[in-house]
């Protein structure tokens, strides 16, 4: 008798486990747009319009879990996205919505802006460990919204030592999400494509998620069902190069909610006030 | 393997299943719901924050199981604060309400890109809080409730 049920058993687990890879091929087949029309970011096709020779973005589903890919972007990221010296990360994001600029909480007149962008300065070591960092963050009108800094006393003063192995090539990687993922064992779907651009290998990672209910939501026209994050990194180096957040609304049309956009710079040194930061302490 | 068991590994299979096809996902978080009476009409004051893949929501929710005057809220406000106290994101309002109805609800959905802690630092909690409104016949109730994440 149990091995009448152990043999039901497998039977089931077997047609459950065919039923899914069938309905996840359906599932990228409808979620995953055909090569052809595979649409890239405004900021990726202004790029192919830049450049006239750049061959139309090509794409192809990647036979690879999350781990992997995650394994390699860290691989590749830690031989090619930084170099001893100082690294400027600029972080720019853009919000589509059009409503306010921004808030400010009452309870500390702290600014909390829609559109923003953070410059961090990061002082690498030849060992490529990040001794020390700067990042402060803007409006779009220049106004500083926040500012952190730390050291672990390579460069100017101990300060703040304690944030930064949060810091280092990992985090810049933004691969966060991913991580979160596959630490939950993978059981959300992520599709992985390649696009080919001006001869680069653009990895396109979708992450999607659907409400319970409908979420109305300021400078949408309808409410939200889902929302998809779109992340594009250079699969050869590794680095992130931008995100977009799309809403799917009510009446199943698709909105730009946001979009972040990051770019490195090896090629900076820091202004002086920034290296003036480094030699006193808050407390001064 | 008895008959229960393997009914209880179909039907999870099944269950996981269709979350893997629908992609709809079971996020994190949580809410908190008081319920009390005005005029003998029982009420429902509800606060939530649920984290998705890459967003969350917050919402404020009155009900009762019958109309009356009005239902709504006084004031509501959401937050998310980082390990160094810096606030990722705020928002509050007040007074919103229906009137004659039994039901009012508002969510508000954050980007977690947009709003994100600083280099080095992490969310440590996000909240949803503030004074739920019921009134019937003069009569106002406005229960305190608050739910914060983790």
């Amino acid at each position: 008798m149990y091995r009448k049920a152990y043999i039901v058993l497998i039977a089931l687990l077997g047609l459950a486990a065919g039923f899914i890879l069938l309905m996840a091929q359906t599932s990228g087949e409808v979620k995953g747009e055909p090569a052809a029309q595979t649409a890239l970011p405004t900021a990726v096709e202004e790029v192919i319009q830049a450049e006239p020779s750049v061959a139309p973005a090509v794409a192809a589903e990647v036979a690879m879990s999350a781990a992997q890919v995650r394994e390699v972007l860290l691989e590749r990221a830690k031989q090619n996205l930084f170099k001893p010296g100082w690294v400027l990360v600029r972080e720019t994001f853009t919000d589509f919505t059009k409503t306010e600029d921004y808030v400010v909480v009452p309870l500390n007149g702290q600014i909390i802006p829609k559109n923003w962008v953070r410059e961090t300065w990061l002082l690498v070591d030849e060992g490529l460990q990040v001794k020390a960092m700067f990042s402060e963050k803007k409006m779009l009108d220049g106004t500083i919204v926040s500012l952190t800094r730390a050291s672990d006393g390579f460069f100017g003063k101990t300060l703040n030592a304690e944030i930064l192995p949060n810091v280092q090539i990992d985090y810049w990687t933004k691969t966060e999400t991913m991580h979160r993922l596959i630490e939950q064992g993978e059981t959300q779907e992520v599709v992985f494509q390649f696009l080919s651009l001006d001869g680069k290998r653009i990895l396109h990672v979708v992450y999607s998620d659907v409400f319970p209910s409908p979420v109305r939501m300021d400078g949408l026209k309808q409410p939200l069902i889902s929302f998809t994050t779109e992340d594009y990194y250079d699969w050869q180096t590794g680095q992130f190069l931008l995100s977009e957040g799309w809403a799917t609304l009510t009446d199943d049309s698709r909105q730009l909610v946001g979009r972040l956009e990051m770019v490195l710079d090896f090629n900076s040194t820091p202004p002086e006030s920034v290296l003036e930061g480094f030699s006193i302490t808050p407390e001064e | 393997m008895k008959p229960k068991s393997i009914s209880f590994t179909v039907i999870t299979i099944i269950f996981l299943s269709l979350i893997i096809l629908t992609g709809e996902v079971i996020a994190a978080g949580g809410s908190k719901t008081v319920s009390g009476s005005i005029s003998g009409i029982t009420y429902f004051a509800e606060k939530s924050v649920y984290t998705y893949t890459t967003s969350w929501t917050a919402s404020v929710k009155s009900s009762a199981i019958s109309n009356i005057a009005i239902i709504g809220y006084t004031w509501w406000t959401v937050y998310r604060i980082c390990t160094d106290d810096v606030y990722a994101y705020y928002f509050r309002s007040e007074n919103q309400s229906n009137r004659n109805s039994n039901y009012f609800e508002d969510i508000k959905w954050i980007d977690n890109y947009q709003y994100s802690c600083n280099p080095g630092y992490f969310v440590k909690k996000s909240a949803s809080l503030g004074n739920h409104q019921f009134t019937l016949n003069s009569t106002h109730q406005y229960p305190y409730v608050e739910y914060v994440y983790p």
